[in-house]
Order: structure tokens, then sequence, then C-alpha cells
């Protein structure tokens, strides 16, 4: 794959106003995708190819958005296909969002807490998935 | 090594068919193109017809799956969002009849991850997709390698045995091309492992493929690029060497075709579906890649049951296994010597500018073409308050670990005497002192460090030693920022400081170069300077554009003898009254749109509260998304925009030339629920001639009215 900090016409490696940065770390055994910045439709994908890389055993995903700006239905469609697709794998996911913030208020509006939970800041959904997984029987 | 038999056969019967006619049967297998969006066809159907092949339409999955009941399709180019049966749906009925089960499908789709899943995507039975717009040019290329396969494929089974024994020679020819073809010598490790496991995967029409790699770091081997259906390794990416069948006959350095029972147990479960259905894989191709007698790595293939590989498919992919190997060894041992240089020098150059809402910045960095050495290029860029932005390029003089350490240190200090608030000329005379305290007079860097004020609309500058920036005014004229330079960082501290201050005014860019861009050699640099004035005053608008025109417009085609770093820095104007826009409808112009708007609202409604400012950017986003989504792909395809003021609104309009249509898809649904959701007022005219999307919110609403949410 091309590497996408390279100018596909130049070869040139490019500095932009880069939007959207994903971090991912380990905590108690649960995997948190930490996203910081604006995710649209323009980088929705890099921010896809961060969240694909989850390992198979883990007992599900946090998706941290307290650093997130901006978001939009793009990142909406994001997260449903994720949360489906980690259910298919016996996998949860969670969302992080605090309360009074515009990705959360575009969360709520497209109804995603149907489909996810989605709890106040990071460390709740953290707790919440590790007691997810401790309840659950061992396979 | 010496030729395999089969290897000296296939040679042989190569030299007979030669002199056989090469002229084929007439192939009718057409190509489907399947989109419930009439003038998409229509586009299509202008894209590829200078391949001259035949061209068939369906306007749904339906449709094309009568179509595949009587024609013969070489390739089928699928929509992914259709209404009734959507584009994957339609894949894996495709798919899952015999007769259509080989054809391969390059979906189409506005973005990827309308796929939901790639994996789910491929193992529905793509070998590719495209994202909108297409380039015409690749779209036809993609298009006509499938095609040919195609043509091989239909003709191996219809003609007769001695025909049928030519064609197999001429497949290995091409499989073996495909495995070593000069294209893959350009890409780096991932990207060659992801086209060799696509290759091998389309070719054997596998279900399955891995391809595993020994690493330095740890042991075993490691899954570098997968596609389709899991794979039996245990864990799911390590193959350890020794363990299991698969790492006995790795250990061994074995290529065999196995069946499942061949297997460990382990193995086995590993690929065992979590609803304890059959597993995926029957059959499965183990191929060692050896290269001077050392394991460089496995490739696997699966197939399920309803088609199993042979002994031919063995013999094949073992001859090619010599070239993928040569291929991967080659990258790898470049690559890791360029790897460790061009991390730290990534790790020197920041990959993020500063955002400012009144300054666009984009920066480029190529490194010189010689042997990968770290360069002594850099730039920074950083925000000092909330009106001012400092600027900064560098060239340490040499290359090597010890110009990029300096490099990355001098960029640390200047940052700090920015920050402390000190003027250019006196910052960048701080920064000589240090140079001389520490590095001593052996070390000479050139700096050009600019403060740009985008509230009084002035620079200040000043430069040591290194060439002055160009400015391209808003009728496009060009001229360099001439100052008194000071010397060059490292030869005399004891030179006073000096800057200067020059106006800038809204749409006016500067350019920051270092000498690599207008240095030649049996060359004057005026010669130089004034190609690169040239090269900026006839490019487009935008920064990014600036930086690739003007990159392409002073090399001679030959990679640069020395490294060159550029930084483009555009002031904006702080509008009043409405703001228009016209942009490409593609998706890095929905950030570009976002940010503009964001701006706007602050100048021009400060009234407005956080909350309903932030559902604006939103709405706006999603009306311009829909844009870029529906647009065809064309390259030139623009919109409108406009945000305008009304007594007691704001009012967005979003004006395209296409043809909208309501979305009755999820996403797009999604898009204009929330538009809705987030404004009092939405109005969509539709017309032959385009689409216009009109928003308005009220000025006094409260943006938490929980009212609102129930609109």
């Amino acid at each position: 794959m091309t590497d996408p900090q390279l100018s596909p016409d130049t070869g040139a490696w490019r500095a932009t106003q880069d939007l959207v940065s994903v971090s991912i770390r380990e905590q108690g055994g649960v995997t948190v995708a930490t996203i910081s910045g604006e995710v649209d439709i323009s980088n929705v994908d890099k921010v896809a190819r961060a969240l694909n890389a989850l390992p198979n055993v883990a007992p599900g995903l946090v998706v941290d958005l307290s650093q997130a700006d901006y978001l939009d239905s793009s990142a909406i469609s994001l997260l449903h296909g994720l949360a489906l697709r980690l259910r298919q794998r016996s996998q949860l996911l969670v969302i992080a969002s605090p309360p009074g913030s515009p990705p959360r208020r575009v969360l709520e509006l497209a109804a995603v807490h149907i489909n996810s939970r989605i709890l106040d800041e990071p460390e709740l959904a953290v707790q919440a998935l590790c007691e997810n997984r401790d309840r659950s029987t061992p396979a | 090594m010496p030729d395999s038999r089969p290897a000296q056969e296939t040679r042989a019967a190569v030299t007979r068919m030669a002199r056989a006619d090469p002229t084929r049967a007439e192939d009718l297998a057409g190509v489907l193109l399947v989109d419930d969006h009439r003038q998409n066809l229509v586009a299509l159907q202008a894209v590829l017809e200078p391949l001259g092949e035949r061209l068939l339409t369906a306007e749904s999955g339906e449709q094309a799956l009568r179509i595949l009941l009587r024609e013969q399709v070489s390739v089928i180019l699928l929509d992914v969002r259709m209404a009734g049966l959507d584009g994957l749906q339609t894949a894996r009925i495709i798919r899952s009849r015999p007769s259509t089960r080989s054809i391969p499908i390059i979906f189409l789709t506005a973005q990827a991850s309308d796929l939901g899943d790639i994996s789910e995507a491929y193992a529905s039975g793509a070998v590719d997709y495209v994202t909108k717009p297409f380039e015409p040019e690749i779209l036809r290329a993609k298009v006509s390698v499938f095609v040919e396969l195609g043509r091989e494929r239909g003709e191996r089974m219809r003609q007769s045995r001695a025909r049928a024994e030519a064609e197999a020679v001429a497949r290995t020819i091409r499989t073996l091309q495909i495995f070593s073809d000069a294209a893959l010598a350009h890409l780096e490790l991932d990207g060659l492992t992801a086209e060799l496991v696509e290759r091998a995967g389309t070719l054997f029409q596998a279900d399955a493929v891995g391809l595993f790699l020994r690493d330095e770091t740890a042991p075993g081997l490691f899954l570098r690029a997968s596609r389709g259906a899991p794979l039996p390794v245990p864990g799911g990416d390590r193959v350890m060497l020794g363990e299991g069948t698969l790492g006995r006959l790795a250990f061994q350095r074995q290529s065999v075709l196995l069946s499942m029972s061949d297997l460990s147990r382990s193995e086995a479960d590993a690929m065992a579906p979590a609803d304890g259905g059959e597993p995926p894989i029957a059959g499965l191709l183990v191929i060692a890649l050896v290269t001077s007698d050392e394991l460089l790595g496995l490739l696997l293939l699966g197939a399920s049951e309803e088609r199993s590989f042979g002994n031919e498919d063995l013999e094949l992919l073992t001859l090619a296994a010599d070239r993928m190997a040569i291929a991967i060894d080659h990258v790898q041992r470049f690559a890791h010597g360029r790897q460790l240089v061009e991390t730290l020098q990534r790790s020197l150059l920041p990959d993020r500018l500063p955002h400012h809402p009144r300054l666009e910045l984009a920066a480029r960095y190529l490194p010189s073409g010689m042997a990968p050495q770290i360069g002594g290029d850099w730039y920074d860029a950083i925000d000092l308050d909330r009106d001012r932005t400092a600027v900064m390029i560098g060239d340490v003089v040499g290359h090597g670990v010890r110009a990029a350490t300096t490099m990355s240190e001098l960029r640390n200090a200047l940052r700090a005497f920015a920050v402390e608030g000190h003027g250019p000329g006196e910052a960048l005379h701080q920064l000589d002192r240090v140079v001389h305290a520490t590095i001593g007079i052996r070390m000479i860097a050139t700096v050009l460090f600019l403060i740009i004020d985008a509230a009084q609309g002035t620079v200040t500058l000043a430069r040591a030693g290194h060439p002055p920036p160009a400015l391209r005014t808003a009728d496009g004229q060009v001229r360099f920022l001439e100052t008194e330079s000071m010397l060059p960082l490292g030869v005399d501290d004891r030179v006073p400081p000096s800057d200067a201050t020059h106006p800038i005014g809204p749409g006016e860019t500067l350019l920051l170069f270092t000498d690599g861009l207008v240095e030649r050699r049996r060359e004057s640099i005026t010669v130089g300077l004034e190609r690169l004035r040239a090269a900026l005053a006839g490019a487009p608008e935008g920064v990014e554009e600036i930086c690739e025109h003007v990159l392409e417009h002073t090399s001679d085609g030959q990679p640069p003898g020395d490294d060159v770093a550029l930084l483009a820095v555009r002031l904006l104007a702080a509008s009043t009254g409405p703001l228009d826009l016209t942009l490409p409808a593609t998706s890095p112009s929905i950030p570009l749109v976002r940010h503009r708007l964001r701006a706007w609202l602050t100048a021009n409604a400060p009234g407005l509260d956080r909350m309903a400012r932030a559902d604006l950017e939103v709405a706006w986003s999603e009306a311009c998304t829909n844009v870029v989504r529906h647009a065809y792909g064309l390259r030139h395809a623009t919109f409108d925009v406009r945000a305008s003021l009304e007594p007691t609104m704001v009012v967005l309009e979003i004006r395209d030339r296409g043809s909208w249509r309501p979305p009755r898809d999820r996403h797009g649904g999604r898009g204009l629920q929330l538009m809705r959701q987030l404004c009092d007022e939405v109005e969509i005219d539709r017309s032959s001639g385009g689409t216009t999307v009109r928003m308005g919110r009220r000025l006094e609403a409260v943006g938490s009215d929980p009212d609102r949410m129930t609109a």
C-alpha cells in the first residue's frame, strides 16, 4: 500500500494540516483506541485502518473520543460497522465521549447508543469492558 | 540453483509455441457494469470504451444476476450502495454460483469504509475496490488486467488438449512475470507483500492467502499480508518453526499440497469458524520461500471444497516462489538500511503543522537521490499566540546522523527563543551564540525565520545565509523578499542581528525553500531562482497544490542532488459578508470547507453559541459530503457553497451540478437526518442541472434545546 505521507506525483513527504491521529494502547487486557482531532470523509479510512489492527483475543475495544473535536456521519458509519464486526467475533465496542461535547451530541442524534454503550470517560469504559469479560463464562 | 525439470520443459514448449500463430479465437466475454444510477453507467462506459471490450450494463443487482445467467463475463464492476440488492449481497450471490464464482469483481464506492469490513468484501468475491472519484486511466488498467486473465481462463476451457498445453505454458510464463514484473521493484515491503498476496490469490483463485516472513526481532514467521478466510495458524499471525505441520514444513523448507487431515489439531482448530460450521478451507498449498539457502518465509494458499488445488498449481507456484523470494529479499535488504534512516529523519521533521484559522500551511520534504542518507534540511511552524505564527526553515550542511541531530537541537532552541518573544533577528543571533558555544565552528547551518502576524497583516523575517522566501501576491506576481542576510550560523557570532518587516495581504502566499530546490550543477543560482519564480507564478491557488506544482516544475526529472524542503504559507481573508467558495467534489474539500466556515462564523456570527456553531459545522460538512459521495468521479466536478447572514438566520447553501438522488442507503440517510436535526430549515431543490441544498438556523436559538432532538 502506498504510504499516505508520500505525495503520489512527486514522491515527496508531505506535512499537512493532518487533522486526526489514532493512538492505541492496552489497559487491563482491553484495547483502547484514542482518536484525537477531527474525523470526516477525508480521513475516516485512515482511522478505519488503525482500528482494524485489533487482536482477536481482546474482550473488546474502547474507542476513546474524549480528544476528538469533530465527528459526523462518516465516523458514525465506521463505528456502526466496527460494532457489528466485533460482535461477530463476540467482542464488544464501548465508546467514551464526554457529555456536552460536539461528538457526543452527534453520537446521540444518530442513536449510536442503541447499538453500543457510550460512557462519559475512558476509564469508565475500560472498567465496563473488564467487568463484562470477567462475568462471561470462560471459553 | 539448477533449473527444475518443469522449468526446462516449459522453456522447450515456449520455443515451439513461439512459431505458432498467436491469433486467438474471438473472445466474446464482456465487462459487466452494475450501478443503479444510470448516469454513472454512462460515464463508466465512456471511461472503458477505449479498451474495445464488450460492455454490458445492469441497473440493479437482480438485473446483473440475470445477465450473468446468459452472458460470458470476464470482470464485474459493482457499485456497493444500490437500492434493493446491494453490492455486497449481489457479490455473495455471484460467488455462490459455480458458473460465476470465479469472475473477478471490482467494487465501486465513495469511501472504503462503505464496504464495512474490507476482508468481508474480499470474502464476498471482490478482488479490488476503487473509490470515487476514479482516475480513468487506473480504472481502465485494472479492468484490462482482469479481462486478460479472464481471457486466458476462458481459452483454456474451450480449446483442445494441445491448445490447452500451450495455454498452460503461456500462463506459466505470465504467472512468473506477474511475480517478477518491474512494478514490484518499486514497492516498499508492505506494498510488495500485499501485492504478491493479491496476485497469488487472484491467479490461483484461492479462498485464503497468507504470506509469512521471517522477522529479525522475534522467532518464527510472521503474517505480513493476507486475504480471505482464516488460515490454519494457531494465534493467527505466527508460524513457529518446527511446531505443527506448517512449522515442520517451514523448518524443512518444503513446498507441498496438503489436505486438512495433514494438519495438527491446533492448526485445524485455528480455522474453525465461531458457529461451529465447516471450516472454509479444504485444501492447502504450502510454498516455502527460500533464497541463498535461507528460509525467507511461507506462502499459504487455501481452497474451499468446491475446487481444490492440483499438482500443476504446486509446480507453478514453486517456480514463482523463486521470484517472489528474490523480490522480497531485495526489498528487505534495501529497506533495512533505508528504514533506519527514514525513521530517524521523520522523527525529526514535523508531520503535522499547526492549524491557524487565518493561515493555510503545507510542507514537503524530498530527500536527495543519492544513497539513503539522512539529510540536514528541516522546517518547522509553531503558533506563538492567537495572531502570530512562527515559520522557519533551515539547512545544516552535510548528511549523516550528526547533521540530523544538530538540526534537531537547533530547531528546538529556535522554538524556545521564538516562544520567549524574541524577534526573528534576535532569535537567530541567540541561536548563533548557542551554536558557537556548544558545537563549534565546524558546523555551518543556514536558517530562515519568519513571524507572520495575521491580524496586522505583516511578516517579519530574518535570514542567516539562507535563500529569501518568495511571495506571491493575490494577482499572481512573484518576487523574493530580499532582506539583508546575516551570516550562516557557526561562522561569526559577533555580527549584530537584523530583520525586516513586510506587509502581507489576504490571499498572498509565502514560499520558504532550501537551496536544493534552486541549485543545479553547472548552473548559476539566478537561473534556478528564476525557474522557481515562474513555477510559483503558474501554480494553482491552494498551498498543497503549490508545493506539488513547484516541485514538478523545478525538477529536471532526476532525483534532486541535494535534499529539498519547502513550506508554503497562505494568509486567508478575514471575510465579512457572505462566504463564497467553489471546490472540487473530492473528500479533501470537506475539512477545508468546514474550517472556512468555522472562521467565517467566528467573524460574522459571534453571538452564536459554541454548540450552535458545532451543529452548523456538522450540517454543512454532511451536505458537502453528500455531494462528494454522489457526484460521479470525473476529476473536474466542482460544487459551490455559500454561507450568509440573514436578519434572523444563518443560511448555508450547497450547490452541485450533478444529479443528487435522495439517499436510500443508511450512509446518506444518516447525513440527511443529521442535517434536519441540526438546522431549523432544510430545503432540497433538485433539477436536471443540479441540486441546491439550503439550510437555515435561527440566530437566537439555543444549541442545546432538547426539543431539537425530535425535529
